[in-house]
Protein backbone atom coordinates (compact mmCIF):
# COMPACT_ATOMS: atom_id res chain seq x y z
CA UNK A 1 0.00 0.00 0.00
CA UNK A 2 2.74 2.41 0.98
CA UNK A 3 4.59 1.44 -2.19
CA UNK A 4 1.62 2.44 -4.25
CA UNK A 5 1.26 5.86 -2.65
CA UNK A 6 4.99 6.42 -2.95
CA UNK A 7 4.81 5.52 -6.63
CA UNK A 8 1.92 7.88 -7.04
CA UNK A 9 3.85 10.77 -5.54
CA UNK A 10 6.96 9.99 -7.52
CA UNK A 11 5.25 10.38 -10.88
CA UNK A 12 3.13 13.50 -10.81
CA UNK A 13 4.13 14.31 -14.38
CA UNK A 14 3.97 11.93 -17.34
CA UNK A 15 6.58 9.24 -16.93
CA UNK A 16 8.74 7.99 -19.76
CA UNK A 17 8.03 11.00 -21.92
CA UNK A 18 4.41 10.02 -22.62
CA UNK A 19 1.92 12.81 -23.10
CA UNK A 20 -1.85 12.94 -22.79
CA UNK A 21 -2.98 14.79 -25.89
CA UNK A 22 -5.84 17.23 -25.49
CA UNK A 23 -8.51 16.05 -27.89
CA UNK A 24 -11.20 18.11 -26.29
CA UNK A 25 -12.48 15.35 -24.05
CA UNK A 26 -13.03 15.66 -20.34
CA UNK A 27 -9.72 16.52 -18.72
CA UNK A 28 -7.96 14.53 -16.09
CA UNK A 29 -6.10 16.62 -13.53
CA UNK A 30 -5.50 14.00 -10.86
CA UNK A 31 -2.28 12.20 -10.09
CA UNK A 32 -1.03 9.60 -12.59
CA UNK A 33 -0.62 6.41 -10.69
CA UNK A 34 1.99 4.69 -12.87
CA UNK A 35 2.54 1.17 -14.05
CA UNK A 36 2.51 -0.41 -10.60
CA UNK A 37 -0.97 0.88 -9.92
CA UNK A 38 -2.10 -0.23 -13.38
CA UNK A 39 -0.99 -3.76 -12.64
CA UNK A 40 -2.59 -3.67 -9.22
CA UNK A 41 -5.90 -2.50 -10.68
CA UNK A 42 -5.72 -5.17 -13.37
CA UNK A 43 -5.07 -7.85 -10.77
CA UNK A 44 -8.00 -6.86 -8.56
CA UNK A 45 -10.33 -6.45 -11.52
CA UNK A 46 -9.45 -9.98 -12.60
CA UNK A 47 -9.70 -11.45 -9.12
CA UNK A 48 -13.11 -9.89 -8.53
CA UNK A 49 -14.34 -10.95 -11.97
CA UNK A 50 -13.47 -14.57 -11.20
CA UNK A 51 -15.86 -14.52 -8.25
CA UNK A 52 -18.42 -12.34 -10.01
CA UNK A 53 -18.00 -9.57 -7.43
CA UNK A 54 -19.43 -6.27 -8.53
CA UNK A 55 -21.53 -8.05 -11.14
CA UNK A 56 -25.17 -9.18 -11.04
CA UNK A 57 -26.18 -12.18 -8.94
CA UNK A 58 -26.24 -14.52 -11.93
CA UNK A 59 -22.49 -14.10 -12.39
CA UNK A 60 -21.92 -15.22 -8.82
CA UNK A 61 -23.90 -18.44 -9.27
CA UNK A 62 -21.05 -20.77 -10.20
CA UNK A 63 -18.43 -19.48 -7.71
CA UNK A 64 -20.94 -19.59 -4.88
CA UNK A 65 -22.18 -23.02 -5.96
CA UNK A 66 -18.65 -24.44 -6.08
CA UNK A 67 -17.66 -22.90 -2.74
CA UNK A 68 -20.78 -24.20 -0.99
CA UNK A 69 -20.64 -27.67 -2.52
CA UNK A 70 -16.97 -28.11 -1.68
CA UNK A 71 -17.14 -26.70 1.83
CA UNK A 72 -20.33 -28.42 3.02
CA UNK A 73 -18.77 -31.91 3.17
CA UNK A 74 -15.82 -30.45 5.10
CA UNK A 75 -18.17 -28.87 7.58
CA UNK A 76 -20.17 -32.09 7.92
CA UNK A 77 -16.99 -34.07 8.46
CA UNK A 78 -15.78 -31.70 11.18
CA UNK A 79 -19.18 -31.72 12.87
CA UNK A 80 -19.31 -35.53 12.78
CA UNK A 81 -15.84 -35.70 14.26
CA UNK A 82 -16.73 -33.26 17.01
CA UNK A 83 -20.04 -34.94 17.86
CA UNK A 84 -18.36 -38.33 18.20
CA UNK A 85 -15.48 -36.97 20.32
CA UNK A 86 -13.01 -37.68 17.54
CA UNK A 87 -14.16 -41.26 16.98
CA UNK A 88 -15.03 -40.46 13.38
CA UNK A 89 -11.72 -39.57 11.70
CA UNK A 90 -11.40 -36.50 9.51
CA UNK A 91 -10.30 -37.73 6.08
CA UNK A 92 -8.68 -34.90 4.15
CA UNK A 93 -7.74 -36.80 1.01
CA UNK A 94 -10.99 -38.74 0.62
CA UNK A 95 -12.91 -35.46 0.86
CA UNK A 96 -10.79 -33.44 -1.53
CA UNK A 97 -10.60 -36.27 -4.08
CA UNK A 98 -14.30 -35.95 -4.84
CA UNK A 99 -14.09 -32.21 -5.21
CA UNK A 100 -11.20 -31.74 -7.60
CA UNK A 101 -13.46 -31.78 -10.62
CA UNK A 102 -15.54 -28.99 -9.11
CA UNK A 103 -12.45 -26.79 -8.98
CA UNK A 104 -12.03 -27.50 -12.68
CA UNK A 105 -15.66 -26.53 -13.17
CA UNK A 106 -14.99 -23.22 -11.37
CA UNK A 107 -12.02 -22.59 -13.64
CA UNK A 108 -13.95 -23.54 -16.79
CA UNK A 109 -16.89 -21.31 -15.93
CA UNK A 110 -14.99 -18.29 -14.60
CA UNK A 111 -11.62 -18.33 -16.38
CA UNK A 112 -13.06 -17.33 -19.78
CA UNK A 113 -14.65 -14.39 -17.95
CA UNK A 114 -11.17 -12.83 -17.99
CA UNK A 115 -9.35 -14.44 -20.85
CA UNK A 116 -12.05 -14.54 -23.52
CA UNK A 117 -13.96 -11.40 -22.67
CA UNK A 118 -10.99 -9.09 -23.09
CA UNK A 119 -10.51 -10.50 -26.58
CA UNK A 120 -14.22 -10.54 -27.40
CA UNK A 121 -14.75 -6.92 -26.39
CA UNK A 122 -11.46 -5.81 -27.95
CA UNK A 123 -10.07 -4.09 -24.89
CA UNK A 124 -6.60 -5.58 -25.34
CA UNK A 125 -5.39 -2.76 -27.64
CA UNK A 126 -6.37 -0.26 -24.93
CA UNK A 127 -4.14 -2.08 -22.46
CA UNK A 128 -1.18 -2.79 -24.70
CA UNK A 129 -0.89 0.78 -25.98
CA UNK A 130 -0.42 1.97 -22.40
CA UNK A 131 2.03 1.03 -19.72
CA UNK A 132 0.97 -2.60 -19.44
CA UNK A 133 2.96 -4.74 -21.87
CA UNK A 134 1.82 -8.07 -23.24
CA UNK A 135 3.92 -10.18 -20.92
CA UNK A 136 2.94 -8.03 -17.93
CA UNK A 137 -0.69 -8.46 -18.89
CA UNK A 138 -0.25 -12.23 -19.17
CA UNK A 139 1.52 -12.35 -15.81
CA UNK A 140 -1.09 -10.27 -13.98
CA UNK A 141 -3.97 -12.22 -15.50
CA UNK A 142 -2.26 -15.47 -14.50
CA UNK A 143 -1.75 -14.14 -10.98
CA UNK A 144 -5.48 -13.37 -10.68
CA UNK A 145 -6.46 -16.83 -11.87
CA UNK A 146 -3.88 -18.57 -9.71
CA UNK A 147 -4.88 -16.74 -6.53
CA UNK A 148 -8.59 -17.27 -7.16
CA UNK A 149 -8.22 -21.03 -7.74
CA UNK A 150 -5.90 -21.19 -4.73
CA UNK A 151 -8.57 -19.56 -2.56
CA UNK A 152 -11.23 -21.97 -3.82
CA UNK A 153 -9.05 -25.05 -3.41
CA UNK A 154 -7.68 -23.98 -0.03
CA UNK A 155 -11.05 -23.15 1.53
CA UNK A 156 -12.35 -26.70 2.19
CA UNK A 157 -8.94 -27.98 3.31
CA UNK A 158 -8.39 -25.06 5.63
CA UNK A 159 -11.87 -25.52 7.03
CA UNK A 160 -11.02 -29.13 7.83
CA UNK A 161 -7.73 -28.17 9.47
CA UNK A 162 -9.15 -25.35 11.59
CA UNK A 163 -12.23 -27.40 12.38
CA UNK A 164 -10.26 -30.41 13.49
CA UNK A 165 -8.30 -28.30 15.94
CA UNK A 166 -11.37 -26.37 16.98
CA UNK A 167 -13.63 -29.28 17.88
CA UNK A 168 -10.98 -31.14 19.87
CA UNK A 169 -11.44 -31.38 23.64
CA UNK A 170 -7.95 -30.01 24.15
CA UNK A 171 -7.17 -27.61 21.30
CA UNK A 172 -3.57 -27.13 22.38
CA UNK A 173 -2.87 -30.86 22.28
CA UNK A 174 -4.73 -31.14 19.00
CA UNK A 175 -2.59 -28.35 17.59
CA UNK A 176 0.60 -30.26 18.25
CA UNK A 177 -0.73 -33.40 16.53
CA UNK A 178 -2.82 -31.88 13.74
CA UNK A 179 -0.84 -28.65 13.35
CA UNK A 180 1.90 -30.01 11.04
CA UNK A 181 -0.79 -30.95 8.56
CA UNK A 182 -0.86 -27.34 7.43
CA UNK A 183 2.15 -28.23 5.25
CA UNK A 184 0.34 -30.82 3.12
CA UNK A 185 -2.76 -28.61 3.10
CA UNK A 186 -0.86 -25.69 1.60
CA UNK A 187 1.17 -27.87 -0.75
CA UNK A 188 -1.89 -29.65 -2.12
CA UNK A 189 -3.89 -26.45 -2.64
CA UNK A 190 -0.93 -24.80 -4.38
CA UNK A 191 -0.47 -27.80 -6.65
CA UNK A 192 -4.14 -27.75 -7.58
CA UNK A 193 -4.08 -24.02 -8.31
CA UNK A 194 -0.86 -24.43 -10.30
CA UNK A 195 -2.20 -27.22 -12.53
CA UNK A 196 -5.87 -26.22 -12.88
CA UNK A 197 -5.23 -22.47 -12.92
CA UNK A 198 -2.33 -22.46 -15.37
CA UNK A 199 -3.72 -24.99 -17.83
CA UNK A 200 -7.19 -23.47 -17.56
CA UNK A 201 -5.89 -19.94 -18.11
CA UNK A 202 -4.00 -21.05 -21.22
CA UNK A 203 -6.91 -23.00 -22.71
CA UNK A 204 -9.45 -20.26 -22.03
CA UNK A 205 -7.21 -17.63 -23.62
CA UNK A 206 -7.35 -19.53 -26.92
CA UNK A 207 -10.84 -18.48 -27.97
CA UNK A 208 -12.58 -15.11 -27.86
CA UNK A 209 -15.91 -16.93 -27.48
CA UNK A 210 -16.68 -17.74 -23.89
CA UNK A 211 -18.65 -20.90 -24.60
CA UNK A 212 -15.85 -22.46 -26.62
CA UNK A 213 -13.28 -21.55 -23.99
CA UNK A 214 -15.39 -23.21 -21.30
CA UNK A 215 -15.79 -26.31 -23.41
CA UNK A 216 -12.06 -26.42 -24.11
CA UNK A 217 -11.08 -26.28 -20.42
CA UNK A 218 -13.56 -28.83 -19.13
CA UNK A 219 -13.28 -31.03 -22.21
CA UNK A 220 -9.51 -31.36 -21.93
CA UNK A 221 -9.64 -32.40 -18.29
CA UNK A 222 -12.55 -34.83 -18.88
CA UNK A 223 -10.84 -36.46 -21.85
CA UNK A 224 -7.68 -36.90 -19.78
CA UNK A 225 -9.74 -38.55 -17.04
CA UNK A 226 -11.29 -40.91 -19.58
CA UNK A 227 -7.91 -41.79 -21.07
CA UNK A 228 -6.46 -42.36 -17.61
CA UNK A 229 -9.23 -44.61 -16.40
CA UNK A 230 -9.17 -46.61 -19.63
CA UNK A 231 -5.40 -47.03 -19.43
CA UNK A 232 -5.77 -48.32 -15.91
CA UNK A 233 -7.98 -51.16 -17.13
CA UNK A 234 -5.42 -52.40 -19.62
CA UNK A 235 -3.67 -55.33 -18.04
CA UNK A 236 0.10 -55.14 -17.80
CA UNK A 237 0.35 -51.37 -17.33
CA UNK A 238 1.33 -49.84 -14.02
CA UNK A 239 -1.59 -48.91 -11.75
CA UNK A 240 -0.22 -45.38 -11.46
CA UNK A 241 0.15 -44.69 -15.17
CA UNK A 242 -3.26 -42.99 -15.00
CA UNK A 243 -2.00 -40.58 -12.36
CA UNK A 244 0.72 -39.30 -14.68
CA UNK A 245 -1.57 -38.95 -17.71
CA UNK A 246 -4.62 -37.58 -15.92
CA UNK A 247 -3.67 -34.69 -13.64
CA UNK A 248 -6.92 -34.89 -11.67
CA UNK A 249 -6.12 -38.48 -10.72
CA UNK A 250 -2.53 -37.38 -10.09
CA UNK A 251 -3.60 -34.74 -7.59
CA UNK A 252 -5.91 -37.22 -5.87
CA UNK A 253 -3.05 -39.68 -5.54
CA UNK A 254 -0.80 -36.94 -4.15
CA UNK A 255 -3.52 -36.07 -1.64
CA UNK A 256 -3.77 -39.66 -0.43
CA UNK A 257 0.01 -39.99 -0.10
CA UNK A 258 0.50 -36.61 1.60
CA UNK A 259 -2.21 -37.16 4.19
CA UNK A 260 -1.23 -40.78 4.75
CA UNK A 261 -4.65 -42.13 3.88
CA UNK A 262 -5.23 -45.21 1.78
CA UNK A 263 -7.77 -46.63 -0.59
CA UNK A 264 -7.99 -50.27 -1.59
CA UNK A 265 -6.13 -49.47 -4.79
CA UNK A 266 -3.26 -47.79 -2.94
CA UNK A 267 -3.01 -50.68 -0.47
CA UNK A 268 -2.78 -53.21 -3.28
CA UNK A 269 -0.29 -51.18 -5.31
CA UNK A 270 2.43 -49.40 -3.31
CA UNK A 271 2.72 -45.90 -4.83
CA UNK A 272 5.92 -44.52 -6.32
CA UNK A 273 7.59 -41.61 -4.47
CA UNK A 274 5.40 -38.55 -4.20
CA UNK A 275 7.94 -36.24 -5.85
CA UNK A 276 7.44 -37.98 -9.19
CA UNK A 277 3.80 -36.90 -9.20
CA UNK A 278 4.63 -33.43 -7.97
CA UNK A 279 7.27 -33.07 -10.68
CA UNK A 280 4.79 -34.10 -13.39
CA UNK A 281 2.22 -31.67 -12.07
CA UNK A 282 4.77 -28.89 -11.84
CA UNK A 283 5.77 -29.54 -15.46
CA UNK A 284 2.18 -29.56 -16.67
CA UNK A 285 1.43 -26.28 -14.87
CA UNK A 286 4.65 -24.71 -16.19
CA UNK A 287 3.69 -25.75 -19.71
CA UNK A 288 0.30 -24.10 -19.23
CA UNK A 289 1.94 -20.88 -18.04
CA UNK A 290 4.38 -20.90 -20.95
CA UNK A 291 1.46 -21.47 -23.30
CA UNK A 292 -0.38 -18.48 -21.81
CA UNK A 293 2.62 -16.20 -22.37
CA UNK A 294 3.00 -17.57 -25.91
CA UNK A 295 -0.66 -16.94 -26.64
CA UNK A 296 -0.57 -13.42 -25.23
CA UNK A 297 2.44 -12.52 -27.36
CA UNK A 298 0.67 -13.37 -30.59
CA UNK A 299 -3.01 -12.64 -29.85
CA UNK A 300 -4.58 -10.04 -32.13
CA UNK A 301 -4.87 -6.73 -30.40
CA UNK B 1 -49.49 -20.13 -30.44
CA UNK B 2 -48.72 -19.44 -34.07
CA UNK B 3 -48.07 -15.93 -35.27
CA UNK B 4 -49.28 -16.53 -38.82
CA UNK B 5 -52.43 -14.43 -38.54
CA UNK B 6 -50.97 -11.08 -39.52
CA UNK B 7 -53.29 -8.22 -40.44
CA UNK B 8 -52.46 -6.75 -43.83
CA UNK B 9 -52.36 -2.99 -43.71
CA UNK B 10 -52.41 -0.89 -46.83
CA UNK B 11 -50.43 -2.44 -49.66
CA UNK B 12 -48.47 -4.84 -47.44
CA UNK B 13 -48.40 -8.36 -48.85
CA UNK B 14 -50.53 -10.87 -47.00
CA UNK B 15 -48.71 -13.72 -45.32
CA UNK B 16 -49.33 -17.04 -46.98
CA UNK B 17 -49.50 -20.40 -45.34
CA UNK B 18 -46.35 -21.46 -43.60
CA UNK B 19 -44.56 -24.25 -45.43
CA UNK B 20 -43.31 -26.54 -42.69
CA UNK B 21 -40.71 -28.41 -44.77
CA UNK B 22 -39.30 -25.20 -46.25
CA UNK B 23 -38.95 -23.45 -42.89
CA UNK B 24 -37.45 -26.61 -41.43
CA UNK B 25 -34.80 -26.60 -44.13
CA UNK B 26 -33.89 -22.97 -43.45
CA UNK B 27 -33.82 -23.55 -39.69
CA UNK B 28 -31.51 -26.52 -40.11
CA UNK B 29 -29.26 -24.56 -42.47
CA UNK B 30 -29.00 -21.74 -39.94
CA UNK B 31 -28.23 -24.17 -37.13
CA UNK B 32 -25.63 -25.97 -39.20
CA UNK B 33 -23.95 -22.67 -40.09
CA UNK B 34 -23.57 -21.98 -36.35
CA UNK B 35 -22.33 -25.47 -35.59
CA UNK B 36 -19.84 -25.83 -38.41
CA UNK B 37 -16.76 -24.32 -36.77
CA UNK B 38 -13.43 -26.16 -37.04
CA UNK B 39 -12.79 -26.08 -33.28
CA UNK B 40 -16.16 -27.60 -32.48
CA UNK B 41 -15.92 -30.33 -35.10
CA UNK B 42 -12.39 -31.12 -33.94
CA UNK B 43 -13.62 -31.56 -30.37
CA UNK B 44 -16.43 -33.82 -31.49
CA UNK B 45 -14.00 -35.82 -33.60
CA UNK B 46 -11.74 -36.38 -30.59
CA UNK B 47 -14.71 -37.55 -28.50
CA UNK B 48 -15.74 -40.02 -31.20
CA UNK B 49 -12.25 -41.36 -31.81
CA UNK B 50 -11.42 -41.83 -28.13
CA UNK B 51 -13.35 -45.12 -27.55
CA UNK B 52 -12.17 -46.39 -30.94
CA UNK B 53 -8.59 -45.77 -29.90
CA UNK B 54 -9.05 -48.08 -26.93
CA UNK B 55 -10.73 -50.63 -29.16
CA UNK B 56 -7.60 -50.63 -31.34
CA UNK B 57 -5.45 -51.22 -28.26
CA UNK B 58 -7.84 -53.96 -27.14
CA UNK B 59 -7.83 -55.67 -30.52
CA UNK B 60 -4.07 -55.47 -30.91
CA UNK B 61 -3.46 -57.40 -27.69
CA UNK B 62 -5.46 -60.43 -28.76
CA UNK B 63 -6.31 -62.97 -26.05
CA UNK B 64 -4.33 -60.99 -23.46
CA UNK B 65 -7.12 -58.43 -23.37
CA UNK B 66 -9.66 -60.68 -21.67
CA UNK B 67 -13.43 -60.78 -21.97
CA UNK B 68 -14.64 -58.52 -24.83
CA UNK B 69 -18.13 -58.13 -23.36
CA UNK B 70 -16.83 -56.75 -20.08
CA UNK B 71 -14.42 -54.47 -21.94
CA UNK B 72 -17.12 -53.17 -24.26
CA UNK B 73 -19.67 -52.56 -21.50
CA UNK B 74 -17.11 -50.59 -19.49
CA UNK B 75 -15.96 -48.53 -22.49
CA UNK B 76 -19.50 -47.88 -23.65
CA UNK B 77 -20.64 -46.83 -20.20
CA UNK B 78 -17.64 -44.73 -19.16
CA UNK B 79 -16.45 -43.27 -22.45
CA UNK B 80 -19.58 -43.03 -24.58
CA UNK B 81 -22.60 -42.78 -22.26
CA UNK B 82 -20.91 -40.73 -19.55
CA UNK B 83 -18.54 -38.57 -21.61
CA UNK B 84 -18.89 -38.47 -25.38
CA UNK B 85 -22.68 -38.46 -25.83
CA UNK B 86 -23.48 -35.72 -23.27
CA UNK B 87 -20.66 -33.50 -24.48
CA UNK B 88 -21.61 -33.93 -28.15
CA UNK B 89 -25.24 -33.25 -27.28
CA UNK B 90 -24.16 -30.20 -25.30
CA UNK B 91 -22.25 -28.80 -28.28
CA UNK B 92 -24.94 -29.55 -30.87
CA UNK B 93 -27.87 -28.66 -28.63
CA UNK B 94 -26.64 -25.30 -27.36
CA UNK B 95 -24.65 -23.97 -30.31
CA UNK B 96 -27.46 -22.58 -32.46
CA UNK B 97 -29.83 -20.96 -29.97
CA UNK B 98 -27.05 -19.72 -27.68
CA UNK B 99 -25.16 -18.02 -30.49
CA UNK B 100 -28.36 -16.46 -31.82
CA UNK B 101 -29.43 -15.24 -28.41
CA UNK B 102 -25.95 -13.80 -27.88
CA UNK B 103 -25.75 -11.73 -31.03
CA UNK B 104 -29.42 -10.81 -31.19
CA UNK B 105 -30.32 -12.64 -34.42
CA UNK B 106 -32.82 -14.82 -32.55
CA UNK B 107 -35.17 -11.86 -32.88
CA UNK B 108 -35.21 -12.13 -36.67
CA UNK B 109 -36.09 -15.79 -36.41
CA UNK B 110 -38.93 -15.24 -33.97
CA UNK B 111 -40.53 -12.35 -35.83
CA UNK B 112 -41.23 -14.51 -38.89
CA UNK B 113 -44.59 -16.21 -39.33
CA UNK B 114 -43.13 -19.61 -38.50
CA UNK B 115 -44.87 -21.10 -35.45
CA UNK B 116 -42.53 -20.94 -32.48
CA UNK B 117 -43.09 -24.51 -31.41
CA UNK B 118 -42.00 -25.52 -34.90
CA UNK B 119 -38.74 -23.57 -34.55
CA UNK B 120 -37.97 -25.40 -31.32
CA UNK B 121 -39.11 -28.76 -32.69
CA UNK B 122 -36.90 -28.51 -35.78
CA UNK B 123 -33.88 -27.43 -33.77
CA UNK B 124 -34.44 -30.25 -31.27
CA UNK B 125 -34.78 -32.75 -34.10
CA UNK B 126 -31.63 -31.41 -35.75
CA UNK B 127 -29.55 -31.71 -32.58
CA UNK B 128 -31.09 -35.08 -31.68
CA UNK B 129 -30.45 -36.73 -35.02
CA UNK B 130 -26.90 -35.40 -35.28
CA UNK B 131 -25.99 -36.35 -31.72
CA UNK B 132 -27.63 -39.74 -32.00
CA UNK B 133 -25.96 -40.54 -35.30
CA UNK B 134 -22.49 -39.42 -34.22
CA UNK B 135 -22.63 -41.26 -30.86
CA UNK B 136 -24.08 -44.38 -32.44
CA UNK B 137 -21.26 -44.28 -34.96
CA UNK B 138 -18.75 -44.12 -32.09
CA UNK B 139 -20.35 -47.17 -30.46
CA UNK B 140 -20.60 -49.14 -33.69
CA UNK B 141 -17.01 -48.32 -34.68
CA UNK B 142 -15.66 -49.30 -31.27
CA UNK B 143 -17.45 -52.63 -31.43
CA UNK B 144 -16.39 -53.29 -34.99
CA UNK B 145 -12.73 -52.59 -34.22
CA UNK B 146 -12.67 -54.54 -30.95
CA UNK B 147 -14.48 -57.76 -31.92
CA UNK B 148 -15.11 -57.48 -35.66
CA UNK B 149 -18.60 -58.41 -36.76
CA UNK B 150 -19.16 -61.13 -34.15
CA UNK B 151 -21.15 -58.85 -31.75
CA UNK B 152 -21.03 -61.11 -28.64
CA UNK B 153 -24.29 -61.14 -26.64
CA UNK B 154 -25.67 -58.39 -28.95
CA UNK B 155 -23.75 -55.89 -26.91
CA UNK B 156 -22.78 -53.52 -29.72
CA UNK B 157 -26.19 -53.47 -31.38
CA UNK B 158 -27.89 -52.90 -28.03
CA UNK B 159 -25.64 -49.99 -27.16
CA UNK B 160 -25.88 -48.50 -30.65
CA UNK B 161 -29.63 -48.33 -30.22
CA UNK B 162 -29.42 -47.11 -26.61
CA UNK B 163 -26.89 -44.40 -27.40
CA UNK B 164 -28.96 -43.15 -30.33
CA UNK B 165 -31.91 -42.87 -27.98
CA UNK B 166 -29.80 -41.30 -25.22
CA UNK B 167 -28.15 -38.84 -27.57
CA UNK B 168 -31.53 -37.66 -28.78
CA UNK B 169 -32.75 -37.25 -25.18
CA UNK B 170 -29.64 -35.35 -24.14
CA UNK B 171 -29.92 -33.08 -27.17
CA UNK B 172 -33.54 -32.23 -26.28
CA UNK B 173 -32.54 -31.50 -22.69
CA UNK B 174 -29.70 -29.19 -23.70
CA UNK B 175 -31.80 -27.44 -26.36
CA UNK B 176 -34.25 -26.60 -23.58
CA UNK B 177 -31.34 -25.35 -21.45
CA UNK B 178 -30.12 -23.12 -24.30
CA UNK B 179 -33.53 -21.48 -24.41
CA UNK B 180 -34.06 -21.22 -20.67
CA UNK B 181 -30.68 -19.98 -19.46
CA UNK B 182 -28.17 -17.55 -20.74
CA UNK B 183 -25.18 -19.74 -19.92
CA UNK B 184 -26.46 -23.02 -21.25
CA UNK B 185 -23.07 -24.63 -21.70
CA UNK B 186 -22.04 -24.13 -18.08
CA UNK B 187 -25.42 -25.27 -16.73
CA UNK B 188 -25.22 -28.36 -18.93
CA UNK B 189 -21.75 -29.10 -17.63
CA UNK B 190 -22.97 -28.75 -14.05
CA UNK B 191 -25.69 -31.28 -14.88
CA UNK B 192 -23.27 -33.75 -16.48
CA UNK B 193 -20.50 -33.46 -13.89
CA UNK B 194 -22.32 -32.74 -10.70
CA UNK B 195 -25.72 -34.38 -11.12
CA UNK B 196 -24.75 -37.48 -13.08
CA UNK B 197 -21.18 -37.75 -11.86
CA UNK B 198 -21.20 -36.87 -8.16
CA UNK B 199 -24.79 -36.89 -6.90
CA UNK B 200 -25.98 -40.01 -8.75
CA UNK B 201 -23.20 -42.00 -7.13
CA UNK B 202 -24.18 -40.81 -3.66
CA UNK B 203 -27.96 -40.94 -3.96
CA UNK B 204 -29.13 -44.01 -5.93
CA UNK B 205 -32.65 -42.57 -6.15
CA UNK B 206 -31.34 -40.01 -8.64
CA UNK B 207 -30.76 -42.82 -11.13
CA UNK B 208 -34.37 -42.36 -12.09
CA UNK B 209 -33.63 -38.78 -13.12
CA UNK B 210 -30.39 -39.43 -14.99
CA UNK B 211 -30.24 -39.75 -18.76
CA UNK B 212 -27.15 -41.91 -18.45
CA UNK B 213 -29.07 -44.50 -16.42
CA UNK B 214 -31.98 -44.38 -18.86
CA UNK B 215 -29.53 -45.17 -21.63
CA UNK B 216 -28.18 -48.15 -19.71
CA UNK B 217 -31.73 -49.34 -19.08
CA UNK B 218 -32.46 -49.34 -22.80
CA UNK B 219 -29.20 -51.12 -23.52
CA UNK B 220 -29.97 -53.77 -20.89
CA UNK B 221 -33.23 -54.54 -22.63
CA UNK B 222 -31.58 -55.57 -25.89
CA UNK B 223 -28.47 -57.36 -24.70
CA UNK B 224 -27.95 -60.78 -23.17
CA UNK B 225 -25.01 -59.57 -21.07
CA UNK B 226 -25.61 -59.42 -17.33
CA UNK B 227 -23.22 -56.76 -16.13
CA UNK B 228 -23.87 -55.15 -12.75
CA UNK B 229 -23.98 -51.75 -14.47
CA UNK B 230 -26.91 -52.91 -16.59
CA UNK B 231 -29.06 -54.75 -14.08
CA UNK B 232 -29.61 -51.91 -11.60
CA UNK B 233 -31.59 -48.75 -12.15
CA UNK B 234 -34.87 -47.88 -13.82
CA UNK B 235 -36.82 -50.08 -16.21
CA UNK B 236 -36.84 -49.55 -19.95
CA UNK B 237 -40.45 -48.35 -20.06
CA UNK B 238 -39.74 -45.75 -17.43
CA UNK B 239 -36.76 -44.55 -19.45
CA UNK B 240 -38.69 -44.31 -22.72
CA UNK B 241 -41.61 -42.54 -21.05
CA UNK B 242 -39.32 -40.09 -19.32
CA UNK B 243 -37.60 -39.09 -22.54
CA UNK B 244 -40.90 -38.62 -24.37
CA UNK B 245 -41.96 -36.29 -21.55
CA UNK B 246 -38.63 -34.50 -21.78
CA UNK B 247 -38.91 -33.92 -25.54
CA UNK B 248 -42.50 -32.66 -25.24
CA UNK B 249 -41.43 -30.42 -22.35
CA UNK B 250 -38.62 -28.96 -24.47
CA UNK B 251 -40.92 -28.18 -27.41
CA UNK B 252 -43.67 -26.72 -25.24
CA UNK B 253 -41.57 -24.68 -22.82
CA UNK B 254 -39.13 -23.66 -25.54
CA UNK B 255 -41.99 -22.47 -27.71
CA UNK B 256 -43.47 -20.50 -24.80
CA UNK B 257 -40.07 -19.09 -24.06
CA UNK B 258 -39.63 -17.74 -27.58
CA UNK B 259 -42.59 -15.44 -27.01
CA UNK B 260 -40.23 -13.29 -24.97
CA UNK B 261 -36.91 -13.77 -26.74
CA UNK B 262 -33.92 -12.39 -24.93
CA UNK B 263 -32.12 -9.88 -27.03
CA UNK B 264 -28.47 -9.94 -26.20
CA UNK B 265 -25.83 -7.43 -27.03
CA UNK B 266 -26.86 -6.53 -30.54
CA UNK B 267 -23.99 -5.94 -32.87
CA UNK B 268 -21.09 -7.56 -31.09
Amino acid sequence: MSDATAGRRATPTPAGGSVIHDLGYRRYEGPRAGVREARRALFWQGFRALFGLGRPAKSKAIPVFVLIVTMLPSLASVVASGASNGQVPVNYAALIAGQTLLFVLFMAAQGPELMSRDQQHRVLPLMFTRTVTRSQYAFVRWLSVFSAVLCVALAPLLLLWIGQIGVAKDPAAAFTTVGPRIGPVLLLATTMAWVIGNVGAFLSSLSPRRAYATAAVIGSFLVCIAIGSALRDLAGLSYYIAAYVDQIEGMRTVAFILFGETTRGIELHPPPPVWTFLLTEFAVGAAGLAGLFWRMRRVDA
Amino acid sequence: MSASATTPRGAAPTAGRVSFPATARVLVQLAWARTRSPVLLLGIGVLVLLPMFFAVVFASRGVLSGDPVEFLVRRYDELVCALATPLIALLFGTSAFSAEADDGTLLYLVTTTTPRWWIVAVRTLFASVLTGAVSAFAVWGTGAIAVGSSDPEHITSAFTLAVFYGGATYAALFTALALLTRRALVSGLVYVIFWEGVLSGTFPALQYLSVRQWMLAVAAEFTDASDARLTSGPSVWFALGASVVLVLFTVYVGGRRLHQPRIGRVGT
